[in-house]
């Protein structure tokens, strides 16, 4: 491990078992767990993150970026190789974890930061922050199954603006907010990046990650097909799948 | 498996997923909290029908009136059963929390076992009203079902551990479950004293195995009175001790792969 890597990813693989498997009786009996392959989601990754370092990651649906994160944060354990986290990791792998839909807006608020790790007057402390940021103070006493998606997706990624954790890992959770409200998230993120917290961004949109990133990494077919300057790699990127 | 988050220490945490599955559970219902005491009351008011009036079965050795002793019986099994069930479904049911976040598993399934305990309290106020109400004595040693309690818990935590993590990869454990704890109903003696089977039946040793015998029988002598179910109770600390332990450790092998299966 070089000295001062806030993430340190070694030789990580991650193998599935694909087919049925014995996901069934019936495919026990029939044999068909012998037909089962083994699929690589990810395959000899390998590098490292320095501090205040934002890293984006891109690639084509499927090439492991996801998997990438869930190991990241410790949700899946590698097949081969290892993760070194040099400090705690926050999430903003998906939005709505710990949400429930028969919480008020408010109760899902505290619950999910708690789950989270704040304490309960850490949370009362950014409240009027957070729902600010979501613009639903008319419905925060009503139950969330009542919002409508666009007010979810605000309060869920508000919760998100939150977390403290030196090092932030996000997957690309922005996909469902409308233009106005996804400019902001991405001018949150954007501060995050600024702000010397070490963070690990997915993004389907490439050209986003240019201003943003220090470096990107590319993942095809869950190895590493690049990784340097953003200009470099999302061209490369973006040429092959023009 | 670390967990990795900032400032979660795992017994607080322990207790937010506890309140909130009691939370949880009642969204939605006009009768809130007092599902507790409906449910117990209503299989109690079948059983004094059925079992008292019709079939002439006795409270046991005691001489506390049969809806007193179903009762004793009732609450203690519904809160095992409702935290083996919802312990059990527990991993399924939160699985953005598995798949999603670093919330150590293991919580999960332990505080869905644990959070019961608050329907039982409830309940107990129940049975003290009846108490007073047909003036049986409530006496000190009442408090004496608090560790006795703690054994059911133990028990519920200690399968729910084993099934959760097995009804992660196969749900065949969801459908059997409910089945299961229906039978299990049937050889505790929520209905019916213990006394009717030990002594009477080759069955007796298999019996007293389940822990759930030993704790609803040292429920009703904390409660009621009557003679202290040592043997069964000591049977019912040791077997839920292995299961709890044996869970953990399950668990700890499961653990691993559970965002890849669930």
């Amino acid at each position: 491990m070089a000295q001062g890597s806030m993430v340190v990813v070694s030789h990580v693989s991650k193998v599935y078992r694909r087919g049925a498997g014995i996901a069934t009786l019936k495919g026990l009996l029939s044999g068909d767990f012998r037909n089962r392959h083994e699929f690589y989601a990810l395959r000899d990754v390998d590098f490292e993150v320095a501090p205040g370092e934002v890293l984006g990651i891109i690639g084509a649906n499927g090439s492991g970026k996801t998997t990438l994160l869930s190991i990241l944060l410790g949700c899946v354990c590698p097949t081969e190789g290892e993760v070194r986290l040099r400090s705690q990791v926050c999430s903003m792998l998906d939005l709505g974890v710990g949400f429930d839909n028969g919480f008020t807006g408010r109760q899902n608020v505290y619950q999910a930061c708690q789950l989270q790790g704040m304490t309960h007057r850490q949370v009362a402390d950014g409240f009027k922050s957070m729902i600010d940021f979501a613009g639903v103070w008319p419905i925060i006493d009503t139950p969330f199954k009542r919002y409508s998606l666009g007010e979810r997706v605000r309060l869920e990624f508000a919760v998100l603006t939150c977390l403290d954790a030196p090092i932030v890992l996000v997957d690309d959770i922005l996909a469902l907010a409308d233009v106005a409200f996804g400019e902001k998230a991405l001018a949150y993120i954007k501060q995050v990046a600024e702000s010397g917290r070490t963070v690990l961004l997915v993004s389907h949109t490439p050209q986003r990650l240019v201003p943003l990133a220090d470096r990107v990494l590319w993942l095809r077919g869950g190895a590493v097909a690049d990784l340097g300057p953003p200009g470099a790699v999302v061209r490369h990127y973006l040429e092959a799948h023009g | 498996m670390t967990n990795r988050i900032p400032g979660m220490a795992p017994v607080r945490l322990f207790w937010l997923l506890t309140l909130r599955d009691i939370r949880m559970r009642y969204t939605q219902t006009l009768g809130g909290f007092l599902w507790t005491i409906i449910q117990p009351l209503a299989l109690t008011l079948v059983f004094t029908v059925i079992f008292s009036r019709t079939l002439g079965i006795t409270s046991g050795d005691s001489s506390v009136p049969y809806p007193l002793f179903a009762l004793t019986g009732v609450v203690p099994w519904s809160m095992f059963s409702t935290g083996l069930t919802r312990s059990t479904s527990s991993l399924v049911n939160d699985w953005p929390l598995v798949k999603k976040s670093a919330v150590p598993r293991m919580l999960l399934p332990l505080s869905s076992a644990v959070a019961p305990v608050v329907d039982f309290a409830v309940s107990c106020l129940l049975i003290v009203a009846l108490m007073v109400y047909w003036r049986v004595p409530v006496r000190p040693a009442i408090l004496a079902v608090l560790p006795v309690l703690a054994v059911g818990v133990c028990f519920a935590a200690g399968l729910g551990l084993w099934l959760s993590a097995i009804n992660a990869r196969y749900r065949d454990v969801g459908w059997g479950l409910p089945f299961a704890v229906w039978m299990g109903m049937l050889v505790s003696p929520v209905a019916y004293s213990s006394s009717m089977v030990i002594g009477h039946s080759r069955w007796e040793v298999l019996y007293t195995l389940n822990p759930m015998a030993g704790v609803i029988e040292g429920c009703r002598w904390a409660i009621l009175g009557g003679d202290f179910p040592g043997p069964m109770l000591m049977r019912a600390v040791g077997i839920a001790l292995v299961v709890v332990v044996l869970g953990v450790l399950f668990f700890r092998t499961q653990e691993r792969s559970l965002a890849d299966v669930i």
